[in-house]
């Protein structure tokens, strides 16, 4: 007995000794992570929704906080803010890789804008102010940017034209597989020069392209050694931005530092007054990130859900943004009901838009933007489209209906030819919105016939419908969120799956000619002819703009501008 | 080979222990890796379009499949896949193109960290609780405490833990202020995790304990020890214990699968970095490799501990030996 005491002794010293190993073995670990800034890479992991994180962020999910914040209208004096500060703000996805010329999630995107610098950027109010350009001169195809002088990397190194050249030619290079280049460039035909002696940078589209200035911010220079091939920055920055990464936990957090002499921000801004550190922290729930706000231990957070009115109780601020567009899209692939353009006016008509708008933002859009690319502030202003939205008329509905010989059945929904008007109506399951909107939708359609199935399916899901099976006929609240109207040229035109990304299967001549006049022009007259692309989709009800989808960003003591919810790091002030 | 085995076990033991069991070792990891691989190439959806995003040009998307042997048919990518795990390569995440042994090398420290804790709680308060109520009823006294520690050890039991956590949480981070919310730096981060992990199967356990603990006490080397008049301490701790430990640590064993898949839903509610969140993302990613990587280990521990578990209680007990595997 005593032997078998000692050996159970023994085995259960040992198990504790095994756990202890591991716990030991981890703390050191994490010291490590902690003593050398650069820690690991980026988390393999990442988000809710894989629809935030579009290839350039150009699909915003209506739940990313992505888009963080908004246009704080008080904004403090450039000097109010506490310059020892600490800014914590959460995110709920991991930026994952951190090479800037092919980071496309949109937390990577926002976290690039503290990192880097874009040759020109957008203001608040939407006017294009300067980046690492001073100034900048658009010619037809041709851009010409005067370089600020005295940019120096963070590690040290000069920046000037040649900088700028020699990545734009990296990105141009097929083998380097930049996913910038659709985005921030239309596409791989342009010509690159720089003259050191000027410090000027020419870049030379193949034909001219409307939207290339606002596309510009959304393509970060970097520079130095690790600049020079981009595709090295996996868990590092080299850059010219106001913050320098100086300490990367994946999955956990990433701290910034700031850089004292960084005098060449949005039209001018220096680092004065904006917080010494900042910390992006990894919080994939909001009830999570909504107590650490209560705790102090984050100053500012996108809280979309019930969280939000307990934060506000306790007398944090709200700012609230319009981040993106949910928009409705139809298959139009044969043997779909919704081929027929009648019946797709017909769901058109029989919406009440501005109700579904109010359901799917769980009434907080003050303002819904029917546009289809509402984001603020808008490159191109085109709330005059609109006119072309089929407005809510169930009568029209039903004549269109009519007209398509689809007859009224026993049980209230419409029959032709033995088969009943009903629609595969699939919704992303993941934002809460979207549940609420798509049986409002159901309910004002059986009201003139139609049958609405809703099904909730997940992200994958979702993608594998739109871009390979196309086994739906409507989705009533897809979320689709583009920095401007150009980036939606591919989903709504275009080669249909597998060749292309034309989900919708989408063929509307006059859109596709009008759109690509549009995007030759420039100026006022470029957005007057977008104006008309969009309306010529409007009218066939290839897409009908349900809402602009918005976020609400809480602070407590701090205040920043925002970019189409982008923070605006030179702008952020910790008041507290 | 039969033969050989039986002739073993009764001059080796131990050798013919260690032999079965790791022939069944291999065989379960066979096993589970075809299993993981199979669940997940029969899970819909593009991982590369969902890393990429719903606007990435199909070019890239087609470019990135073929670099990543996804384009290859299902058979191909089986063997593929088991030449590369013989040479400990797991292959590159999809979402964040970061080897997934470095992924996971980063992750199991954290995770490693909650459900070792969460096992020592568990332990220490299933054997402290269930023996001392075991003492306290032995021979039918007090039968209101062995109701209520019933009643009460099946319904703490039957609390989801991510519930408890959310209170404690309430309790202790946003009420009181005592503890972090979230995160997984220093220890104070790992107390209410561990603590909402291990209460539901420590209640569950101690009513085991409590149970092993009333059938030990009523043996006979019981009687003569307290005969002895020893003190209780020595006569609970050294006499009984030891015997009331064999049904508790293989129950153990079963409740590492438990504590881990737990350890899944904890980590997101306290926002640590650990194999967990990496497997819910990866999952919402479709990010196979990562997916597969995660569940080999995952699966592989707990093959590990359950033979570990089989070890011990072959030393407390020889006879387990022979009869058990």
């Amino acid at each position: 007995m005593v032997c078998s005491t000692r050996r159970a002794v023994l085995a259960v010293l040992l198990l504790l000794a095994l756990v202890a190993t591991a716990c030991g073995g981890d703390a050191d670990d994490t010291a490590e992570d902690t003593a050398d800034d650069t820690a690991t890479d980026t988390g393999a992991d990442d988000a809710d929704d894989p629809a935030d994180e579009p290839a350039d962020d150009t699909a915003d999910e209506p739940d990313d906080e992505a888009a963080e914040d908004t246009a704080d209208t008080e904004e403090e004096p450039a000097d109010a803010g506490d310059a020892d500060a600490t800014f914590a703000f959460s995110v709920s996805d991991d930026p994952g890789e951190l090479n800037p010329a092919s980071g496309s999630r949109t937390v990577a995107v926002n976290l690039f804008r503290f990192l880097y610098d874009p040759l020109v950027r957008s203001s608040p109010d939407g006017t294009i102010v300067s980046g690492l350009a001073t100034s900048w001169e658009v010619a037809d195809n041709v851009v010409t940017f005067q370089i600020a002088d005295d940019v120096t990397c963070s590690d040290g190194s000069p920046v000037t034209a040649t900088t700028i050249a020699d990545h734009f030619e990296w990105l141009k290079d097929p083998a380097n597989g930049s996913t910038l280049i659709g985005i921030a460039l239309p596409n791989a035909d342009f010509e690159v020069a720089a003259d050191e002696a000027s410090n000027t940078f020419t870049l030379t589209l193949g034909e001219p392209y409307q939207f290339i200035l606002p596309a510009l911010e959304f393509l970060p220079v970097p520079c130095g050694e690790a600049g020079a091939d981009p595709s090295t920055l996996v868990d590092t920055a080299s850059g010219t931005g106001p913050y320098t990464l100086t300490e990367v936990v994946p999955d956990d957090h990433y701290t910034l530092t700031r850089r004292d002499d960084y005098a060449w921000g949005p039209d001018g801004a220096t680092t004065e007054g904006a917080p010494q550190t900042i910390i992006m922290r990894i919080v994939s729930s909001e009830t999570t990130a909504a107590n650490l706000m209560t705790t102090g231990e984050l100053t500012a957070s996108a809280i979309n859900g019930p969280d939000r009115q307990r934060l506000l109780a306790e007398g944090m601020q709200e700012t609230t943004y319009i981040s993106g567009g949910a928009q409705m899209m139809f298959s139009q692939a044969d043997g779909h009901v919704t081929a027929d353009p009648n019946v797709r006016l017909a769901v058109a008509h029989a919406i009440d838009r501005a109700q579904m708008a109010t359901v799917l933002t769980q009434g907080l859009s003050a303002e819904t933007a029917f546009s289809l690319a509402p984001a603020q502030p808008q490159s191109c202003v085109d709330a005059a489209a609109e006119a072309a939205i089929p407005a809510h008329d169930p009568d029209a509905a039903i004549a269109l209906l009519e007209e398509s010989g689809w007859e009224e059945g026993d049980d209230g929904i419409r029959v032709k030819d033995g088969e009943r008007l009903s629609l595969d109506t699939p919704f992303l399951e993941t934002y809460p919105g979207n549940q609420p909107a798509a049986e409002l939708m159901a309910e004002q359609l059986a009201a003139v016939g139609i049958e609405a199935v809703l099904r909730p399916v997940t992200q994958g899901t979702l993608s594998e419908t739109i871009f390979s099976t196309g086994d739906y006929d409507v989705w009533p609240t897809l979320a689709l969120s583009v920095p401007f109207q150009s980036a939606l040229l591919g989903i709504l035109g275009g080669p249909f799956p597998p060749d292309g990304i034309n989900g919708g299967r989408v063929d509307n001549t006059e859109f596709e000619e009008l759109a690509a006049e549009a995007n030759r022009l420039t100026g006022e007259e470029g957005c007057q002819g977008w104006i008309e692309a969009e309306m010529a989709l409007f009218a066939a009800a290839d897409v009908v703009p349900i809402a602009g989808v918005v976020t609400n960003w809480v602070t407590d003591d701090a205040t920043f501008d925002t970019m189409q919810g982008r923070i605006i790091p030179t702008s952020i002030r910790v008041t507290g | 080979m039969r033969f050989s085995l039986e002739a073993l076990e009764g001059h080796h033991p131990w050798l013919a222990f260690a032999l079965r069991r790791g022939l069944r070792l291999v065989v379960s990891l066979f096993a589970v890796g075809s299993a993981v691989f199979a669940m997940i190439s029969l899970v819909p959806g593009d991982p590369v379009r969902a890393a990429l995003g719903p606007n990435a040009p199909q070019e890239l998307v087609t470019a990135r499949k073929v670099a990543l042997g996804l384009d290859d048919p299902l058979a191909v990518q089986f063997v593929d896949w088991w030449r590369r795990l013989f040479t400990g390569d797991l292959g590159t995440s999809i979402a964040s193109d970061r080897r997934v042994t470095e992924v996971l090398a980063e992750r199991m420290g954290t995770s490693a960290q909650l459900v070792g804790a969460a096992i020592v709680v568990t332990l220490l308060l299933a054997v402290t609780i269930g023996m001392a109520v075991g003492v306290a009823t032995h021979h039918g006294r007090r039968p209101r405490l062995l109701v209520g520690f019933t009643l009460s050890g099946s319904a703490v039991n039957t609390i989801p833990s991510f519930l408890t956590g959310l209170v404690l949480v309430y309790l202790f981070a946003v009420t009181l202020r005592l503890l972090p919310v979230a995160g997984s730096t220093g220890w104070q981060s790992l107390v209410l995790p561990t603590i909402a992990l291990s209460v539901g199967p420590a209640a569950g356990l101690s009513r085991i304990v409590r149970a092993e603990t009333d059938r030990v006490l009523a043996m006979d080397y019981m009687q003569v020890a307290r005969s002895k008049r020893l003190p209780p301490w020595r006569l609970y701790l050294r006499h009984a214990l030891p015997n009331t430990l064999t049904a508790a640590l293989t129950i153990g064993g079963l409740l590492f699968g438990v504590l881990i898949a737990g350890s899944v839903v904890i980590e997101s509610v306290f926002a640590r970095t650990g194999l967990g969140t990496t497997i819910v993302k990866g999952i919402t990613d479709r990010d196979f490799p990562l997916v597969q990587g995660v569940l080999l280990v995952l699966a592989t521990g707990v093959l590990l501990v359950n033979l570990l578990v089989d070890v011990v209680i072959g030393l407390l007990d020889r006879q387990s030996l022979i009869g058990r595997s």
